[in-house]
């Protein structure tokens, strides 16, 4: 059951403008969840310091099935698990999945532009 | 007459006594921390202001911008205290120099300071990552005019900052 529905987006972007968030919707939880399974480990990768960062979810509901913090950027997803972060491919395309949430909620012409440093 | 001359002389005397003032040490540790670092921007590491409210140009004077131009960005940080210098850099007449630069796309997409340190090199403060000296090619920031800046590739100019004379939020 998807419950407390308290899982938001940051698209990691800007510098002096807040970065965009939104909240994810109950049926969106649900397919989060089926890109987090079999993914298989590899090495951290570092965002550029100015331009796109990555998209972060956070998970401030109760759902454990989900961890508190994802950080999805260049492929690769940065899982906080405990007090460690560990890196995955992100095989499930759940980058593309929040880029493309990203762009319909028209961050499209922000995004283009800041991938272009940002990769 | 007399209220703008005593206003006119206490600026005056706050900008005689920022010349004065030391530049800002590179200190990231004061900054590097939760929850300074996720609510802290680049404009308050400019202004070495912690206000956490990700400070925006013109909100605590009450001239907020529309759009992320030069121009407005200008008139909402002249607004909130900043002295603008030029275009160029300058040696003398502050210690405590910024420098504001834009992301272009059709409309301007965000904006972004650079902060020079007493060591004479720059800093900054990406958004809500950690304050660092290193540009996006990771290398130190001894001039933010040709330093790797990723998207924001306007460069607007640069402001004196005293924090007796300003005011952000």
């Amino acid at each position: 059951m998807t419950e407390n529905l308290n899982i938001g987006i940051i698209l990691d972007i800007f510098s002096g403008l807040p970065n965009p968030t939104w909240k994810l919707k109950v049926r969106e939880i649900d397919e989060l969840k089926k890109k987090l399974i079999h993914l298989t480990r590899t090495g951290r990768i570092f965002p550029p310091k100015l331009g796109y960062r990555g998209i972060w979810v956070m998970n401030d509901s109760m759902d454990t099935d989900i961890p508190k913090r994802i950080v999805a950027y260049n492929n690769v997803l940065s899982i906080k698990e405990g007090k460690s972060w560990n890196n995955f491919i992100d095989s499930n395309k759940l980058e593309q999945w929040l880029l493309n949430q990203a762009r319909e909620k028209g961050y499209g012409e922000v995004i283009e532009e800041f991938l272009k440093y940002g990769k | 007459m007399l209220a703008r001359l005593d206003k006119y002389l206490m600026k005056l005397w706050q900008y005689i006594l920022c010349l004065f003032r030391n530049g800002r040490t590179y200190n990231p540790r004061r900054w590097n921390y939760i929850p300074i670092k996720i609510k802290n921007n680049c404009y308050n590491y400019a202004c070495d202001i912690q206000t956490d409210t990700m400070a925006q140009p013109g909100k605590a004077s009450g001239n907020n911008f529309s759009n992320v131009n030069c121009k407005e960005i200008h008139n909402s940080v002249i607004s909130d205290g900043l002295a603008w210098i030029g275009s160029q850099y300058h040696i003398i007449k502050c210690k405590q120099k910024v420098a504001l630069v834009i992301a272009p796309s059709k409309k301007q997409l965000d904006f972004h300071w650079f902060r020079q340190d007493d060591n004479g090199k720059w800093s900054h403060k990406p958004g809500k990552t950690a304050v660092t000296n290193l540009d996006n090619s990771g290398n130190e920031i001894t001039d933010p005019e040709t330093a790797d800046r990723g998207p924001y590739t306007i460069f607007c100019g640069y402001y004196c900052v005293c924090s007796l004379n300003i005011s952000i939020r």
